[in-house]
């Protein structure tokens, strides 16, 4: 289950983006420094599709957990 | 102009009218632990108002009152929709206590049923906004949330509004808390909700009044049409 930290999209789409995790049951949460993803396996294609349609930038992959 | 105290379960109040014909009165509502004080802005039938906690900040050097709060009241008047400007209780000598402040409003929400409102709208801006989010959830009169710059600390509840609808509404140049806030309490909501992030808005906001000025009054207005 890997995690991904992305920079937020457009303003504009940040609604929708965020619509569609719920809608694909894609857990995140919204830090200061971009989304944090959290992602099944069962989700890569979704996820693949998302990235492509609101035009993500895939900050960092499995980032070092901060407590 | 004054209406003696009128006394209704836990809570009795005073309205004062400061010019004789205007539909402007002092309110002071007086709880077992507390004096609260606002300004009322009503016309028609007492049916429709927005609540805008924490409006009117008391400092040593006088009361100062959020233009949104002052400019957007004025304008839903003429459609009838009443407003309640509210100043928390011992503000600022008890400085940001959510618990207070939350109840300073459950209190203000319990005097505008007794008065006869049927429909409730709360707005609050920066720290108001976890407290219009948290006291929503105690009174069925109330049909929908505003947050206006909130912050997240209080507002980890928001979910528990819905089915009532919720605009979120953060400016992208805000400083003071980031804009990341607004979509982090959208992320925590249930639908309905909306997320409005305005372009060039700082946390006052209201360095966009032409974009939050409209906006404002279209929600309000259609959520209580």
């Amino acid at each position: 289950m890997p995690t991904i930290v992305v920079t937020p999209p457009e303003p504009k789409v940040r609604m929708a983006f965020m619509d569609a995790l719920e809608t694909e049951r894609i857990d995140y949460d919204r830090h200061t420094d971009g989304y944090w993803i959290y992602l099944r396996e069962s989700q890569t294609d979704t996820w693949n599709s998302l990235v492509s349609k609101f035009k993500l930038k895939i900050e960092d992959t499995d980032p070092p957990a901060f407590f | 102009m004054s209406i003696p105290a009128a006394s209704n379960g836990d809570l009795t109040y005073e309205l004062t009218s400061p010019v004789p014909g205007m539909q402007i009165e002092n309110v002071a509502i007086h709880a077992s632990d507390r004096d609260i004080y606002g300004i009322l802005k009503s016309r028609g039938k007492k049916q429709d108002i927005v609540l805008w906690a924490g409006s009117i900040f008391k400092r040593s050097e006088g009361q100062r009152t959020s233009p949104i709060a002052l400019t957007v009241s004025d304008r839903i008047l003429g459609s009838g929709i009443s407003s309640m400007l509210l100043s928390y209780s011992d503000y600022p000598a008890q400085g940001n206590d959510l618990s207070r402040c939350v109840q300073d409003t459950k209190y203000c929400l319990q005097f505008l049923s007794q008065i006869g409102y049927e429909r409730i709208i709360i707005v609050g801006h920066s720290f108001s906004g976890a407290v219009a989010i948290t006291a929503a959830q105690t009174s069925d009169k109330v049909i929908g949330v505003i947050t206006l710059a909130s912050q997240t600390l209080g507002a980890q509840t928001v979910s528990h509004i819905a089915p009532r609808p919720i605009l979120i509404i953060h400016g992208l140049a805000d400083q003071t808390l980031g804009p990341h806030c607004g979509e982090q309490i959208y992320s925590w909501a249930s639908q309905p909700k909306e997320l409005v992030l305005i372009e060039e808005a700082t946390h006052r906001l209201w360095d966009r009044r032409d974009i939050l000025e409209p906006l404002l009054i279209d929600w309000i207005s259609t959520h209580m049409a």
